[in-house]
């Protein structure tokens, strides 16, 4: 970094048992330890009293400022996750006793048909969903590097939607989505298409929610990847030009290429998100029509929040961190073979 | 002079980082938003209900101003009882449910909530409720009304124990056909008494232009609730057998009902476009094709003409008994809602004198004082329905004179109810199960799937009929 002229970065002086660091700007001595300390070894300047003292003071004060967040990760977050599994071999209910169940929930998960559901239409929407959203973000982000004028203002309204709570974007498209009186309805009747009952029906209900995610996310997944566009080098597109590749060439050869590691980011997140899929489903369709956005994280809701089976629902909690824990380590592992790091 | 500024400055973020904690400490204990009641100085004790807008003072219309009627009565008489109502609303939003029963499993649940009648067994099995018997002298009179009303006797009993109130002003169902009379006038046709008779007026009375509907037959009922419809149809359906631990939504009866459901939606163009027009995801009145005067016929109960005289006092509204096969006496189907007392409540015993004064009359006239004052003052229908026509036929009949002048349609719409012991053959209540939600749920789910054709009635039935025993086992263990 210094090679290139520029300046080193200030060491921030409270951070460093450094004594020089305590001299002022001019670097005149400053109190009675100045000069003092470079004589030590520095396992006796670390032992000296004050040293300690202040070493004590400033640990507890770290603790205190992070002790907010402390506080909320292992109370609120460890703890719960670690009750969660334990919970999860009870019969654990709020209201009743609580018994200990061994592998009898895990073992009902299997046989329950509305956790296979569940799962085949999670499935779907990241199937589906992901690639949607994807596609959609990267097509936006092309036309966003553009940098025509008023992108700026172009980014701003793009990201409306992320800014915008999910249960209220939801609400407005259950009211876009309405089948007889909706906006996309009209609009499709007025170009002489007759629109589908979008959330009344099990055909289109899950079509629906992948529009209402998309979206929500395409703001974020925009702009991420036009920074990723933005990172690629020019030079890599004139080579190209010169060897005579046009567009799509470029495109698959070049910017694909350098782009994979910012698209593999938002594959994994998008992955874990798409596991998740839950309000857009509990707020337009109440996991209807027929339990088709019956989601797996919505069953979870319902047997823990509305059934109080909150040992079954711990079950399917830890089955799904599992499973995706275990293809966010495969995306890892196959991401050697497509990411590329090198610029 | 460095020394006593980076002292001074270590004082400073310390007593920073302090004060940061302590408040986040604060504001994490002052996290939780609900609370039951507080005794206070004066040794006032404050009693809350979580009720619906229509259960209670919180919303506009002429309900709530009865409720507010009988709570400064009650207040009166009772100096050291306040009540705070809360609103909440599990007719709009089922999730407030679980709203209640968390708050309940946290220690911080109100003190009553009203529930859906039918979900009092399944509730009391989860530990949410407690009986209000142990509150109650054995000469209350709160036995003898709840027996007067169809169905809640049975509902509201658990284990031998009974649970909460229905209050004479809470709806109790006794589903029946609304018919707009101005369409059958006009088609000239007579209301069905048969199925079959649906099914083909129905087809007669739906309309299209351009491949859209300005007109539909039969509506089905909004929601999770067009079970109900089948329900009613060749009550008494036995859903679930062996003391509600069994599903039995395969029977033949389940099975011809669903057919019959099936059949009406074909006739009007099928299920998907029917949808499409009827929203039935919406229980928005607005959005109601019946309310609205776009829909011939709709299953439906007595609140429908409260909801008529407040909203859509002109709608030329008939009400009927609900058709069956054969053309004979209907058999009814009630259901309702009630006020339980929560577990754990601060103040049960306060509670239950409240609720016991509810099913007074002396509280029931002054309830119907409030609310034919706030009709007659904004020139509504005075229609006085609910359980009530059961409990206190004279209160209902006190006002008809009036209603017979000014609405003669919802004069013969609320004589309908008013008469149900002689027009009905019988009646049923629901089943305890502990799986009462998906009950309904389960069944709803297989008339959709079937009236969609995404198999034939008796193959959904048997697939929701298999999710219904999972949840019952679920539950049970």
């Amino acid at each position: 970094m210094a090679t290139r002229g520029e300046p080193a970065p200030a060491v921030p002086a409270r951070r460093t048992l450094d004594p020089t660091l305590d001299q002022g700007v001019a670097g005149a001595p400053v109190g009675g330890h100045a000069g003092g300390l470079a004589s030590l070894s520095p396992r006796a300047a670390a032992s000296a009293p004050w040293i300690k003292r202040r070493a004590t003071r400033e640990a507890v004060a770290g603790y205190l400022f992070a002790s907010p967040w402390l506080i909320g990760f292992f109370g609120l977050l460890c703890f719960p996750l670690v009750l969660s599994l334990y919970y999860s071999f009870t019969n654990y209910s709020l209201l009743g006793k609580t018994r200990f169940v061994g592998l009898a929930n895990y073992s009902a998960l299997l046989h329950d048909p509305l956790v296979a559901k569940g799962a085949v239409n999670t499935v779907w929407m990241v199937a589906v969903g992901l690639p949607v959203g994807l596609i959609v973000g990267l097509i936006l982000a092309l036309f966003m590097d553009l940098q025509v004028k008023g992108t700026s203002l172009y980014r701003t309204l793009l990201y409306v939607p992320a800014a915008t709570p999910v249960v209220a974007g939801s609400l407005l498209w259950v009211w876009v989505l309405n089948g007889q009186g909706g906006l996309l309805n009209d609009i499709l009747n007025l170009l002489g298409l007759g629109g589908p009952n979008w959330l009344g029906t099990p055909q289109w209900s899950k079509p629906s929610i992948v529009i209402m995610t998309t979206w929500a996310s395409v703001g974020p997944t925009t702009l991420i990847l036009v920074a990723g566009l933005r990172n690629i080098p020019v030079h890599l597109y004139e080579a190209a030009v010169l060897d005579g590749a046009g567009r799509i060439r470029r495109f698959v050869h070049v910017t694909v290429p350098m782009l994979s590691p910012t698209l593999f980011f938002l594959i994994v997140t998008g992955l874990i998100a798409g596991f998740q899929v839950f309000t857009q489903a509990y707020v337009a369709t109440g996991g209807g029509p027929v339990n088709s956005t019956l989601f797996y994280v919505y069953y979870l809701f319902n047997v823990g929040f509305g059934d109080f089976r909150m040992g079954y629902a711990s079950a399917l909690a830890w089955v799904l961190f599992i499973v995706v824990i275990l293809i966010t380590g495969i995306q890892f592992w196959y991401s050697k073979k497509w990411v590329h790091y090198d610029q | 002079m460095y020394k006593a500024v980076a002292k001074a400055r270590r004082r400073h973020h310390l007593a920073l980082a302090i004060g940061g904690a302590t408040v986040s400490c604060i504001l994490a204990a002052c996290g939780s938003g609900a609370s039951s009641s507080a005794g206070g100085s004066s040794g006032k004790v404050t009693v809350t209900v979580w009720a619906d807008t229509g259960v209670g003072p919180t919303g506009a219309g002429p309900a709530p101003a009865g409720y507010k009627a009988i709570t400064a009565a009650f207040e009166k008489a009772n100096p050291k009882i306040q009540i705070a109502w809360r609103n909440y609303s599990p007719k709009q939003d089922p999730s407030s449910y679980q709203t209640l029963l968390t708050a309940v499993a946290g220690g911080h649940g109100p003190d009553v909530a009203a529930i859906d009648r039918f979900l009092t067994y399944e509730f009391a099995q989860k530990g949410a409720i407690q009986p209000i018997q142990p509150y109650l002298s054995s000469n209350s009179p709160v036995y003898a009304e709840t027996k007067k009303i169809p169905g809640a006797s049975f509902e509201q009993t658990v284990g031998g124990k009974l649970y909460g109130v229905t209050f004479p002003w809470q709806a109790v169902g006794f589903w029946s056909l609304c018919y707009n009379k101005s369409m059958f006038a006009k088609a000239n046709l007579r209301p069905p008494t048969t199925w079959s008779q649906v099914t083909a007026d129905a087809k007669a009375l739906t309309k299209t232009k351009n491949g859209r509907y300005t007109q539909l037959g039969y509506e089905p009922y909004p929601i999770d609730d067009t079970e109900m419809w089948y329900y009613s149809q060749n009550n008494p359906i036995p859903l679930v057998s062996d003391g509600g631990n069994k599903a039995n939504l395969t029977n033949a009866d389940a099975v011809r009902a669903v057919k019959q459901f099936v059949a009406v939606m074909d006739a009007e163009g099928g299920y998907a476009k029917v949808s499409k027009f009827a929203n039935p995801t919406s229980t928005l009145p607005s959005q109601d094709p019946f309310y609205t005067g776009k829909a011939a016929m709709d299953a439906c109960g007595d609140w429908y003409l409260q909801t008529i005289a407040q909203y859509y006092p002109k709608l030329p509204v008939g009400v009927v008994p609900l058709p069956n096969v054969d053309g004979g006496k209907s058999y009814g189907w009630a259901g309702g809602w009630s006020f339980q007392i929560v577990k754990g409540a601060a103040h049960a015993k306060q509670a239950a004198k409240f609720m016991q004064y509810l099913m007074t009359k002396p509280a029931t006239e002054k309830f119907e004082a409030a609310y034919t004052a706030y009709n007659q003052k904004h020139h509504l229908p005075n229609v006085i329905i609910g359980a009530v026509t059961f409990m206190y036929p004279d209160i209902v009949r006190h006002d008809m004179s009036s209603l017979r002048q000014t609405s003669p349609d919802l004069y013969q719409a609320v004589n309908h109810f008013l008469s149900v012991p002689q027009t009905y053959s019988g009646v049923n209540a629901r089943p305890h199960t502990v799986a009462a939600g998906e009950l309904f749920t389960d069944f709803n789910n297989a008339g959709i799937a079937a009236a969609l054709h995404e198999g034939s009635p008796a193959a959904e039935l048997g697939k929701q009929n298999t999710l219904l025993q999972g949840s019952i086992n679920g539950d049970k263990g």
